[in-house]
C-alpha cells in the first residue's frame, strides 16, 4: 500500500465524471418523468398485472430452462475434449451479440407453422410456438442461456479440477463427481448465471415480438408492454419501465460484479 | 500382491521412463529432486496420465498397458495422499472420508461409521464435524490419510505427505504415519524429497532423477552404495566417478588411493568424517593428500561441514573447536587427508 494517494490526471478524472453523468443522466431522467401518484394504479391495471404475471413466469422458466440445458453444455465445453471447440463455443455465444430481433427472425424462420420443424410440431404434438407463451419461453431462452453457459463454463475451468481427480481416485464415477464435488464448488457461480440469465430474460424484446408476436396475456411481457403503453399512455409505460429498471438493479447488487470475476 | 511399474509416459517436453517393483507390506520411498518425475509417477499409478508404452499392474490385473488396456482411475483401487491433501472444502472430515465409501455404494449410515472409526484410529475423532479450513495441517493430513484408508485400496500412494507441515508437527505425524503405514497390507508408495522421511518410513528406495531410476533397493544398499552425486548428496557422502587402476582410482588428473584393487568405471565414496584437514602437507600415513581451498563452512549441529574446492569437491566434517583451532576461512588454503582404508570403491 503506497503512503501517498496518487490521483489519475484531472483531464482523466473530468472524462470519467462525463461517462458517469452519461449514464447517471437517464437514470435520474427516468425517475424525475415519473407519475410518482398514478405508479401504483398503472401497475394495478389488468394489462399491466398480466404483463407482470407473464413476464415473471416466462422469465423463470427460461432461467430455469438455461440452468437445466445449460450446466450440461457448459460441462461439455469446459471438460471434454469436442472438436471444434470454439466453434461451438461461438454458436452458444451468438445470440449475445446477434441483435434480438435477428434471432426472433431466425427462430420464425426454423419454427414457424409453416417450416419443416414447426409444422411437423403442430401435426404432431399439436404444438404452435408461435403466439404462444410457449415461444415467449423460447424466445427468452435463446436470448438470455448464453450468459448461463459462459458464466459456468467459466467457473468449471477456473476451479481447481485436482479435487475432481481425487474423487476419482476415491471410486466416484463421473456424474458423482459432477454432482458432489463439481456442482457444490461452482454453485456460486450457478446462482449468478441464473440470476444473469433472468435479467436478460426479463428485459428479452426483440426476439420475442418478432418470434412469438405482442399477445396480450401470452406473449405481452413487461417490455412488448412498455413499448406498446409509449403510444397511449406514457406514465404506464414509465411505471413499467421502473419496475424493470429496479429489478434489474436489484440483481446487479447482489451479484456484485461475480461474473466479472473468472472464476 | 505386489505392484510391477514399467511405464513410459511423455508430458510435453517431459519424458519418465520407471521401471520399479513394490512389494506389499512394505514402504517404498521414491525419492528424487524436484521435477525429476516423481509425482508424474504416481500419477501414472493411480490412473489420471496413462502411459505412452509398458505396463502397470498389481499382482496379476493389468491397470495400464496400451493399447489394449486402461482402467480409469475410480477403478483401480489406489488410494492417495496427496501433496495438499485435496481434502473437499465443502464437506466435514466425516464427509470428506465417507466420501469414498459411499461412491462404491455403501449405504451413507454405513460410511458415516466406518469413516468416524477411521479418524477416530487417526486421532482426529473429535475433529469430525470440522470443515477442512477449521484443521490444522496435522490434522488435514490425517484427515487425508484416513479418507484414503476408507476405500480399502489395494495400493497406497503418499506424496509429499509431510512437506506442507512445519517442523514440530511433522516429527509426530512422521511418527504416527510410520504406524498407519506398518498395518497397511498392500504396497505404500511415499513420494517425497527429503531422505528424513525415506529412512524414517520406508524400507525400500528408490530414486528418480530427470526421469530415470538411477537406483533401487534397500535403504542399506543406497545409503552405503550411492551411485549418483545426488543420491551421495541426499545422504551426505562424497560420491567420485573415476576410473580403476588397480590400487587406485583415476579422477581427472589426481589419482585416489583404495585398499582393495578395482578396475574399470569405479565409484569412489568417501564419508565426510574421513575427511582430516591440516594446515600443511601432512607427514602421515594417508595415502591420499589434496592441496585445495575452502569454498564454504556451514555450521550442521555438533559439526562443520567443509566444502572443499581444488582439483574435485570434497566435502568434510570437523568440529567447530578444529575449525578454531586451524583458524579455518572460507577461501582459505588447507590440505585433505584420507586413509585408503577410509575409501570405499565398487564399479559404476
Amino acid at each position: 500500500m503506497s503512503r501517498v494517494r496518487r490521483r489519475p490526471p484531472a483531464p482523466v478524472v473530468a472524462a470519467a465524471g462525463v461517462t458517469i453523468l452519461f449514464f447517471a443522466i437517464p437514470l435520474v431522467g427516468i425517475l424525475q418523468r415519473a407519475n410518482w401518484s398514478t405508479v401504483w394504479s398503472d401497475l394495478t391495471t389488468s394489462g399491466a398485472r398480466d404483463a407482470l404475471r407473464l413476464s415473471l413466469i416466462s422469465s423463470v422458466l427460461a432461467a430455469g430452462l438455461s440452468i437445466a440445458f445449460g450446466t450440461p453444455l457448459a460441462w461439455v465445453l469446459a471438460r471434454s475434449a469436442v472438436p471444434a471447440k470454439p466453434l461451438l463455443r461461438g454458436l452458444v455465444l451468438l445470440p449475445m451479440v446477434l441483435p434480438p430481433v435477428v434471432g426472433g427472425v431466425a427462430l420464425l424462420a426454423a419454427f414457424s407453422l409453416r417450416s419443416p420443424i414447426g409444422g411437423w410440431l403442430h401435426d404432431a404434438f399439436g404444438l404452435q410456438l408461435t403466439f404462444a407463451t410457449s415461444g415467449a419461453v423460447m424466445a427468452e431462452t435463446f436470448v438470455a442461456m448464453p450468459f448461463y453457459v459462459i458464466t459456468v463454463e467459466g467457473a468449471m475451468r477456473g476451479m481447481d479440477q485436482r479435487y475432481e481427480d481425487a474423487a476419482a481416485s476415491l471410486g466416484a464415477r463421473r456424474l458423482t463427481v459432477f454432482r458432489r464435488v463439481t456442482l457444490p464448488t461452482i454453485a456460486p457461480s450457478v446462482v449468478a448465471g441464473g440470476m444473469l440469465a433472468w435479467a436478460r430474460a426479463l428485459g428479452e424484446f426483440g426476439a420475442t415480438i418478432t418470434f412469438a408476436g405482442n399477445v396480450m396475456g401470452r406473449t405481452r411481457t413487461l417490455p412488448l408492454a412498455v413499448y406498446l403503453e409509449l403510444e397511449s399512455n406514457q406514465d404506464a409505460a414509465v411505471a413499467l419501465s421502473l419496475v424493470l429498471l429496479a429489478v434489474s438493479l436489484l440483481v446487479l447488487v447482489s451479484l456484485r460484479g461475480r461474473w466479472l470475476s473468472s472464476s | 500382491m505386489t505392484l510391477h511399474v514399467d511405464a513410459a509416459v511423455r508430458l510435453g517436453d517431459f519424458d519418465l521412463r520407471a521401471e520399479l517393483v513394490a512389494p506389499a507390506g512394505q514402504v517404498t520411498a521414491v525419492l528424487g529432486p524436484s521435477g525429476a518425475g516423481k509425482t508424474t509417477l504416481l500419477r501414472a499409478i493411480w490412473g489420471s496420465v496413462p502411459i505412452d508404452a509398458g505396463t502397470i499392474r498389481t499382482g496379476d490385473r493389468v491397470l495400464d498397458s496400451p493399447p489394449g488396456t486402461f482402467v480409469v482411475p475410480e477403478e483401480r483401487r489406489v488410494g492417495v495422499v496427496f501433496q495438499d491433501y485435496l481434502l473437499f472444502p465443502h464437506l466435514t472430515a466425516l464427509e470428506n472420508v465417507a466420501f469414498g465409501p459411499r461412491a462404491r455404494g455403501w449405504s451413507a449410515r454405513d460410511a458415516r461409521a466406518a469413516a468416524a472409526a477411521l479418524l477416530e484410529r487417526v486421532g482426529v475423532g473429535s475433529q469430525a464435524g470440522l470443515k477442512p479450513r477449521s484443521l490444522s495441517g496435522g490434522q488435514a493430513q490425517r484427515v487425508a490419510l484416513a479418507r484414503a484408508l476408507a476405500t480399502e485400496p489395494d495400493l497406497l500412494l503418499l506424496d509429499e505427505p509431510l512437506a506442507a507441515l512445519d517442523v514440530g508437527t511433522r516429527v509426530e505425524v512422521r511418527r504416527d504415519l510410520r504406524r498407519y503405514l506398518a498395518d497397511f497390507a498392500g504396497p505404500a508408495i511415499l513420494v517425497t524429497h527429503d531422505p528424513v522421511d525415506a529412512l524414517a518410513l520406508a524400507d525400500r528406495v528408490v530414486i528418480i532423477e530427470a526421469g530415470r531410476v538411477t537406483q533401487e533397493g534397500t535403504l542399506g544398499d543406497v545409503t552405503s552404495r550411492p551411485r549418483t552425486p545426488y543420491v551421495a548428496e541426499l545422504l551426505g557422502v562424497n560420491l567420485l566417478v573415476g576410473s580403476g587402476v588397480g590400487h587406485a582410482v583415476e579422477l581427472d588428473g589426481v589419482s585416489v588411493a583404495t585398499a582393495q584393487p578395482v578396475e574399470g568405471p569405479t565409484l569412489v565414496l568417501i564419508r565426510p568424517s574421513s575427511v582430516a584437514l591440516h594446515l600443511h602437507q601432512p607427514d602421515s600415513s594417508a595415502r591420499n593428500q589434496w592441496s585445495m581451498s575452502i569454498g564454504e563452512l556451514n555450521l550442521l549441529g555438533e559439526r562443520v561441514r567443509v566444502r572443499l574446492v581444488g582439483p574435485f569437491e570434497l566435502v568434510a566434517e570437523v568440529t567447530p573447536d578444529a575449525v578454531a583451532a586451524l583458524g579455518l576461512v572460507e577461501g582459505g588454503s588447507v590440505w585433505a587427508s584420507v586413509k585408503a582404508t577410509d575409501v570405499t570403491a565398487y564399479r559404476a
